[in-house]
């Protein structure tokens, strides 16, 4: 039983097929990147990889984990980005909500703003965005690191699209309920714009978690260096060591894949919008 | 999620109180800061089964020095090569660099505005002896100088070639002979035909003599000074790459892989670590770079990356008797920021000094490293299994001439347009005298307006 | 006066509008606007670190007059028409197919897809270095078969920018899926029970209810797919680095070199705020097109 209603179509069989294909194109470079973890480190740089290690090793991960600092780059980068993580929908939540339903003077010009401030790079917005933080003395901080990353304007965007096609009816009837503003926006919206906030929780939590260049130059001590910079390190310390490498990937892509599966149980069908109404 | 904020904000009050403590505590001292790209250097006394991570000799030198001078404070930083550049240019114009900084990205403009401290005044006179013309032209800006030279440059790139005498002797070529290894353009011309075969019979080569990269300007550009080509005139006014002897070796680049069939195709979309791993699995005879690559070698077979170990002899780029041995030169050491405090300034000096002295030059050893010191370079391989290469090597660059122009020509803006010419030449889409046309003019206008 | 009073009483109207979006603004626009208005101050400035001088438009010049600046241009907009279209309606294709799936083969799929968000970008090029390697790459390989020369993807001027395009496509998508089936997910289950009964075929049901519904979601993909396209930086700087022949050269990677290789930053603003200007019509077209707002 595949499907949600009761019957199975053979085209259904067809797209299912038509998906599998596709997805192992997806999934190649993180087959080839587990498989290079686990083999022996002489095998690793011939090409075309070897797709079915003969004789599997956890050498690789012993030897990255004996990195003097891993544990340290994985503290600071876990610390850093579920921080930034929960305080983005938070604050992207509230605004997004405002945007969508609310009706104040400049909220055009005030959205327009967000969206616009996306359209210059950040290679260009780096160098300002790092004298802005040393002008408050933030340079090798913790807040150094978070507060460039909490109001990214991606998340508003996001938030204001998802929020508005909510139904205002229920926010409405909230109040007329005689929810105050604060209850009505934590009590209806948010739990109905989860799906939302789960998308923009792994969005955001991806995006930091993967961040090199900020933390490159906003840090200076070798401890408050975040994963991404560790693994860059190692790097370059062992160029070609494929094995190491892939070994250094795999295991910084755990909290994200972590992160995806305890996020995603909130947009599946049945608890949505869909379900509340119906 | 709440309850994990409301912890994260007390933490980060705990945390930032702590630097400042940490900060207060430090300030008594004089604080000298230090960046330099990662350098695996094992220090002095490290149990040699251990492989070093880049902090390793940053951290030993910082602590040897500071054990000399107690009321110094030495804070070092290893900023990854990916990234230092952007990391560098922020801090300078927040008004932040460091006090001393590995010259992995140096401008000319920095010393001529004022950025860097010259250093001469600290230099001993055995030290301006000591260092090759070369090391010390590097960081020459307007008859001062900026640079404490440490390490000869570039891995050996576009300075010499590695060969592998087992596939020599395995396809009966003759090797070029010590003392120099010297040979001319004739002897590996026949060679390099001789090392490329076709081993499965469907008519392509499988291995090949040596191999070409676009994006790997430094070795391209040797071949072209192979063929007695110069970048720049005399008085470096005018790009002049296009000369027929320009347009000569690149023709032999071409024409080693479409018609000698020497070196394989595809060089238009390969880069240097591609034809790094063609040498390590044999599939090429011949490779480039200097003692460095030998290093190289025998720690990946020491991490279990190659699989055997091989020898490798190094060789010059061969020459026409017409236009002698060529070799480029280039250099790397260490720059010092302005001081605004002369106490300090001493201070910073003299750990610049300590760096790069006899003994912490010689850590270079380490790495298979040639060092910018002579007296170094002299006595550092001696005893070592590769004395022979080392010697090759330094005969090698003493031929050297800085490709790209002096210290006085900025070349990176034309960086991609030798590129492309290059591109162009091996997709065979422009032939090389339109290539190197093509980038001339256009490297006269950027370069000189013209 | 009384337009005045008129004005405080919509602010005052306005107020819980202003609370909710306080805190995010506030640290937007130190964090984030700031820098966004420096740098396109900076484009107007010889901005170095001995001293600013003002040069009005001379940076703009300056760009304007470089001819691979305009090469940058047209690859960045070839790039960003091949992928945007190929990325988004890839990404509709499949959440419409895994739709009518149960919950756990769509968690399946949506995670399948998703997954190589989780790689990072050095480890994706790695291996798309390999399959478009010359001698030696799986392109190469299967092409064989069919009796076609070795290509050198990334070296050739004509086949190095579909080649990027051509990854990105197969290699993004993942979290547009996982958006769209969100959004999917949250539309009424009555429409579909409705258009059903009219006798909808599903290709109706699909045009006629579910794209319209998606319409806000569809607004953001569009939009920062748009914007992600035109800055898009990394594979270029992984694979090609601009090459060969500056044919994948694009604005953001000349960006860079301008700024952090030859510490131009006046001439890397100017071409930012071109850069921006474009995206700008863009996104106007697009908000146009798209903007209206949802009604069930």
């Amino acid at each position: 039983m595949l499907l949600d209603d009761k019957r199975t179509r053979p085209k259904h069989y067809v797209s299912l097929v038509f998906l599998l294909v596709a997805a192992s194109a997806a999934i190649i470079p993180l087959y080839w990147m587990l498989v290079t973890a686990v083999q022996q480190p002489t095998l690793t740089v011939t090409f075309p990889p070897e797709w079915f290690p003969s004789k599997p090793t956890w050498i690789n991960f012993e030897r990255f984990l004996a990195r003097p600092g891993v544990l340290r780059w994985t503290t600071n980068s876990l610390f850093v980005a579920l921080l930034v993580t929960g305080i983005q929908i938070m604050t992207s939540a509230m605004a997004g909500y405002a945007f969508a339903k609310k009706r104040f003077p400049g909220s055009n010009f005030l959205f327009y703003l967000y969206i616009a401030s996306m359209m210059v790079p950040g290679q260009v917005t780096l160098v300002p965005l790092f004298m802005v933080m040393n002008s408050f003395g933030l340079q090798d901080t913790y807040p150094g690191l978070i507060l460039p990353a909490i109001a990214g304007p991606f998340g508003v965007f996001l938030m204001k699209q998802f929020i508005s096609t909510l139904p205002t009816e229920l926010i409405e009837a909230a109040i007329i309920d005689g929810c105050g503003e604060v209850q009505t926006f934590g009590r209806i919206i948010l739990p109905l714009a989860k799906p939302g906030l789960a998308v923009l929780g792994i969005f955001t939590f991806m995006g930091q978690w993967n961040e090199f260049l900020w933390p490159l130059i906003i840090t200076n001590s070798a401890n408050m260096r975040t994963l991404p910079v560790g693994l860059a390190l190692l790097q370059e310390e062992l160029p070609m060591q494929y094995g190491l490498l892939m070994a250094g990937a795999t295991y910084a892509a755990v909290p994200m894949i972590v992160i995806f599966f305890m996020f995603q149980r909130y947009f599946l069908k049945g608890i949505t919008v869909g379900a509340l109404k119906g | 999620m709440k309850g994990k904020f409301r912890h994260g904000v007390a933490l980060l009050a705990v945390l930032a109180m702590m630097l400042g403590f940490a900060g207060m505590a430090a300030a008594e001292k004089i604080t000298i800061t230090w960046w330099i790209n990662p350098w695996r250097i094992a220090p002095p006394g490290m149990d040699s089964s251990q492989a070093p991570t880049a902090e390793d000799w940053p951290e030993w030198v910082s602590q040897e020095f500071m054990r000399l001078n107690p009321d110094v404070e030495v804070v070092y930083e290893v900023v990854t090569n990916a990234g230092y550049s952007e990391k560098i240019s922020a801090a300078i114009l927040a008004r932040r660099p460091p006090d001393l900084m590995k010259d992995l990205v140096y401008r000319r403009e920095w010393a001529e505005r004022g950025l860097l401290e010259p250093i001469d005044d600290y230099i001993d006179p055995e030290d301006w002896e000591d260092w090759y013309d070369y090391a010390l032209a590097k960081g020459q800006v307007n008859g001062k100088h900026y640079i404490f030279p440490w390490n000869n440059s570039s891995n050996g790139m576009g300075c010499a070639m590695l060969i592998n005498p087992a596939i020599f002797e395995a396809r009966g070529v003759k090797l070029p002979e010590l003392p120099t290894r010297a040979w001319t353009f004739d002897e590996f011309l026949e060679a390099a035909k001789q090392l490329s075969y076709d081993e499965d019979g469907d008519g392509i080569n499988d291995y090949y003599a040596l191999s070409f990269a676009a994006s790997d300007l430094l070795n391209c550009t040797a071949w072209l000074h192979v063929f007695g080509a110069r970048m720049f005139n005399e008085d470096e006014t005018e790009v002049i790459i296009n000369s027929p002897e320009g347009v000569a070796g690149l023709q032999f680049m071409v024409d080693a892989i479409y018609e000698y069939q020497i070196a394989p195709k595809g060089a238009e979309g390969m880069g240097i670590y591609d034809v790094i791993g063609l040498f390590h699995q044999g599939r090429t005879a011949i490779g480039y770079g200097g003692p460095y690559e030998i290093g190289r070698i025998d720690r990946y077979v020491r991490e279990g990356q190659l699989e055997k170990a091989f020898d490798v002899h190094i060789a010059p780029f061969p020459h026409f008797p017409e236009y002698g041995p060529v070799a480029h030169h280039t250099s790397g050491g260490f720059i010092v920021f302005r001081q605004s405090d002369p106490v300090k300034r001493d201070k910073v000096m003299e750990f610049a000094k300590f760096i790069t002295n006899f003994e912490n030059t010689a850590s270079l050893k380490t790495l298979l490293y040639v060092t910018a010191r002579k007296s170094v370079n002299a006595v550092l391989y001696e005893d070592s299994p590769f004395a022979d290469e080392v010697s090759v090597y330094t005969a090698a660059i003493d031929h050297g001439v800085p490709f790209f122009g002096s210290e006085e020509i900025d070349f990176s803006p034309v960086n991609a347009h030798l590129q492309a010419a290059f591109e162009a030449a091996f997709a065979r889409t422009k032939t090389p005298q339109q290539a190197l046309d093509d980038f001339a003019k256009e490297a006269n206008r950027i370069l000189f307006g013209k | 006066m009384t337009a005045l009073r008129e004005l405080g009483k919509r602010l005052y109207k306005g107020r819980w509008g202003y609370f909710f979006i306080l805190p995010n603004f506030a640290i937007f626009t130190i964090f984030f606007l700031v820098p966004v208005v420096w740098s396109m101050v900076l484009s107007l400035l010889d901005y170095q670190w001995w001293g600013t001088e003002f040069v009005g438009l001379r940076n703009y010049a300056q760009v304007f007059n470089d001819r691979i600046f305009w090469k940058a241009v047209v690859n960045t907009a070839y790039y960003t028409f091949g992928v945007v279209p190929l990325w988004l309606g890839k990404a509709l294709l499949i959440a419409a197919l895994i739709f009518p799936f149960r919950n756990s083969i769509q968690t399946f799929f949506k995670a399948a897809f998703y997954l190589p968000h989780v790689t990072s970008a050095v480890i994706i090029s790695m291996i798309w270095l390999w399959i478009y390697n010359p001698p030696f790459g799986l392109l190469n390989y299967l092409i064989r078969f069919l009796g076609i020369e070795q290509v050198a993807w990334l070296g050739n001027t004509r086949t190095a920018m579909p080649a990027l395009i051509f990854m990105q496509v197969v290699m993004g998508g993942g979290s547009s899926i996982v958006l769209l089936s969100a959004a999917m997910n949250g539309i009424p289950t009555y429409l579909y029970e409705a258009a059903e009964l009219d006798g909808a075929r599903p290709a109706q049901v699909f045009f006629r209810v579910t794209l319209p519904l998606l319409r806000p979601t569809l607004l953001y993909l569009v939009v920062t797919g748009t914007i992600n396209s035109f800055q898009v930086f990394t594979n270029v700087y992984l694979m090609t680095q601009g090459g060969p022949q500056f044919s994948t050269t694009t604005i953001v990677y000349m960006i860079y070199d301008t700024a952090f290789k030859q510490f131009q930053f006046g001439p890397a603003s100017a071409m930012a705020m071109v850069l921006f200007a474009l995206t700008a019509v863009l996104a106007l077209v697009q908000f146009r097109w798209l903007g209206q707002e949802v009604e069930y």
